[in-house]
């Protein structure tokens, strides 16, 4: 006698019944969104959270940068460093990795036309996990200035030297050390699951290499995760019981300061690359879309520069640390350079696919382009600096501003310029309206303009010589400062520009219906409803190419002729 | 130019669905192998970067400890082995004897793990020794503890009829993750008891 239902197969019989478990009771918040296992309710989830937290870390920056432009200002005062730590940590890993994690939850499975995440309730964990580690990493910067971890994650033990603070390990250091484990781990299952989804979960005909731009841009991030996190949480369990025993053997005297350094370089260099993957194919899908094809010359290239990229991501490693010379090698800066090599090869084909649409008169552009554009320019900024720097008769000195700058504007600055391109772009899929185009058009202009400020400020000071967390000394540091906190208050402002139309479109539901398919898009996403009901298809459409839809609308066309 | 397009017509079946419990499972020991490199090269960096002895003076590890988990963990793989081999032939209590001595043996191995920690001579605070020592062994208790609650899944799964001879993923997934755990606690034992 059998104790529990035999596990039903998954058919079209099936999700009827599926559907009707699954679908929430009307106006139940518990089941609309706490209980939810629903990968589009959880995609959101993440989404709001990632932006939350962002306009926290956000503002504690910018509350720093307007210290720094005139020595009269006080805001931090003494709590410059948790003030400090607050913001490099929050908007490190608790801002765009969830973001990228949120909108891939949402899209992924409907690109790759499944019903479902592979693992939802473990995903649905992994995003509550994300939460409770991040409000704990916050509320460990509010019970006190972690000892030992004032300024940032990168020399914990080494801060406050011998300090009488950092004798024994307090609840704040415990409560953070513990939360950023937390987050950790959250990061990891939520990427474990989405490559168990793209591996397990695609339609038939869908192949890897078949797969949309975005989606495998997610499969090599998430795969990348897979691997780099698990160091990070080595170096962080380590880090614990250091600190929690009171040996801090991270510290000056135990020798061991530049094993921490390994495991976060380990992780740190791979993720830094790893989040503009997902950028990348973000950009890939806007071109495509604008563009009505596949990239050229085929859809094939695009994957395997895509992976290409993500690979290249762990060759990074090493190319400097901050301790010194102790990890840096003759080849790091070669190995660094690799990665430079697909990412200008995806945008020549991003050139050359517009330049084909136009002249096939296929080109739909639109008001998202601009994402692409801005993402280019801050990479092809960022290398050039890279490249100055180094011819400079006066070398860039480590610690300097420049290092900030870069920062500003490489990690933070493009990656996020396309994820908000991606929530412009895949709006009428996620809440049934699309975004205004002139809000997308401000939004863009605010955080391009943002990150060109924070990013010009600090490679400026970086060029002056002018230390990279410093209080207000004198002199040109007046200017830069100023061009800094400038830049960070347009890009507290796109981001505000993005929450208000998300509370338009999303929450108040004002604008015009979508429609399924406003772009007369290419992959499967666009073939349900939007936003897609609780089981995402009724039918799919049959795979053949990496342009499903696409090659439906010429086969119906072909028909009706 | 055609209309926007919501669904076709004629489209062909939901996909089968795939073992995913298998794939997340190669993930996570993935990530348990990153894991454990880790730790591992930690140790090997310290020790090589420490001027005085390693281990210091007073701080003895018993060989007879990690030989015993080393043999608990080598037993836990085979009855892991066996449990996908019974499932896979309806052999019913045989599958039941071998995941619940796999359990068993998991638990057993964290009995030990425990009992030699809390008898060890020295403190995490006392040398980096005693730091990465009892960090190891914190990861490798967690790991075993995954790999117990799995595979008791797993036999809870089985009693219930939801794995069967056709459908015997999460018990072949489980087992591989006792026996990845076996690994690991290989990996840490030599090198923290044969690089002394």
């Amino acid at each position: 006698m059998t104790l529990t239902e035999a596990r039903p197969e998954a058919s079209a019989g099936s999700t009827a019944e599926a559907d009707a478990s699954a679908a929430p009771r009307r106006g139940n918040v518990v089941d609309h969104w706490i209980d939810t296992t629903d990968h589009k309710r959880i995609g959101q989830l993440f989404i709001f959270a990632a932006i939350l937290f962002a306009a926290a870390g956000g503002v504690f920056g910018e509350l720093i940068a307007a210290e720094h432009v005139s020595s009269g200002i006080q805001i931090v005062g003494q709590d410059f460093g948790r003030f400090f730590s607050f913001h490099v940590m929050v908007m490190d890993l608790l801002f765009l990795t969830p973001l990228w994690i949120g909108i891939a939850t949402y899209i992924v499975p409907l690109q790759i036309g499944a019903t479902r995440l592979a693992l939802p309730k473990l995903h649905a964990f992994s995003f509550w996990l994300y939460l409770v580690g991040g409000a704990g990493l916050i509320a460990s910067y509010c019970i006190s200035a972690p000892a030992g971890v004032g300024l940032s994650l990168a020399n914990p033990e080494v801060a406050l030297g011998d300090s009488a603070l950092a004798i024994r390990a307090d609840r704040a250091t415990n409560l953070w050390m513990l939360s950023l484990i937390a987050v950790a781990l959250a990061t990891l299952i939520a990427c474990i699951s989405l490559v168990t989804t793209i591996a397990t979960e695609r339609a038939e005909g869908m192949t890897y290499l078949r797969l949309p731009s975005f989606s495998l841009s997610i499969l090599g991030f998430a795969t990348g995760m897979t691997f780099a996190t698990p160091v990070f949480l080595a170096g962080l369990s380590l880090l614990y019981v250091s600190e929690h025993s009171g040996l801090r053997m991270f510290g000056p005297g135990h020798g061991a300061v530049v094993v921490y350094q390994h495991t976060l370089w380990i992780f740190g260099s791979p993720q830094v690359f790893l989040l503009v993957v997902p950028a990348l194919g973000v950009a890939c899908e806007l071109v495509a879309t604008a563009a009505r094809r596949t990239l050229l010359p085929d859809h094939r290239v695009v994957a395997g520069l895509l992976f290409a990229t993500t690979a290249a991501t762990f060759l990074v490693w090493a190319q400097g640390t901050g301790v010194g010379d102790a990890v840096v090698l003759p080849t790091a800066s070669l190995a660094s350079s690799i990665i430079v090599a697909p990412i200008a090869l995806l945008a020549l084909l991003w050139l050359g696919t517009l330049g084909l649409a136009a002249k096939d008169k296929r080109l739909k552009p639109s008001v998202n382009l601009v994402w692409v554009v801005g993402f280019a320019v801050a990479l092809l900024a960022g290398a050039g600096n890279v490249v100055f720097a180094a011819l400079r008769k006066n070398p860039v000195l480590p610690g300097t501003m420049w290092t900030t700058g870069h920062v500003h504007l490489v990690a933070f600055g493009a990656p996020t310029l396309l994820a908000v391109g991606a929530l412009w772009h895949w709006s009428p899929k996620i809440w049934g309206r699309a975004f205004s185009q002139v809000t997308g058009a401000l939004a863009f202009l605010l955080l391009f303009g943002g990150v060109a400020g924070l990013a010009a400020g600090g490679y400026w000071g970086g060029y002056d010589a002018v230390p990279a967390v410093d209080k207000f000394v004198g002199g040109t540091e007046k200017g830069v400062q100023t061009l800094v906190a400038l830049g960070g208050g347009l890009v507290i402002l796109g981001v505000l520009v993005l929450v208000l139309e998300i509370l338009r479109v999303g929450v108040a539901k004002k604008g015009k219906a979508a429609g399924d398919d406003p772009y007369e898009g290419l992959t499967l996403e666009w073939a349900t409803t939007s936003p897609p009901p609780v089981h995402n298809f009724e039918t799919l459409p049959e795979i053949r190419s990496a342009t499903p839809l696409a090659d439906l609308r010429a086969a119906s066309n072909g028909g009706a002729d | 130019m055609a209309a926007p397009l919501a669904l076709s017509a004629g489209g062909r079946s939901l996909p089968k669905h795939r073992s995913a419990v298998k794939v997340a499972t190669g993930m996570a020991i993935a990530s348990g192998t990153m894991l454990v490199a880790a730790l591992v090269a930690a140790y090997l960096n310290v020790r090589h970067n420490t001027k005085t002895g390693w281990p210091p003076g007073g701080f003895y590890l018993s060989s007879y400890e990690g030989v015993t988990c080393l043999a608990t963990m080598m037993l836990a793989a085979v009855t892991a082995e066996w449990s996908v081999w019974a499932v896979k032939r309806e052999e019913r209590r045989q599958a039941y004897i071998a995941m619940g001595a796999t359990a068993l043996l998991e638990v057993a191995f964290l009995n030990m793990l425990v009992f030699s920690a809390t008898t060890f001579p020295f403190g995490a605070g006392d040398h980096p020794f005693g730091a990465l020592v009892f960090t190891m062994y914190g990861v490798i208790g967690v790991i075993s503890i995954a790999a117990a609650i799995f595979t008791l899944v797993g036999a809870g799964r089985f009693a219930g009829e939801q794995v069967d001879h056709e459908r015997p993923e999460i018990v072949r997934a489980a087992a591989f993750f006792v026996q990845f755990s076996g690994a690991a606690w290989a990996a840490i034992f030599l090198t923290v008891f044969g690089g002394r």
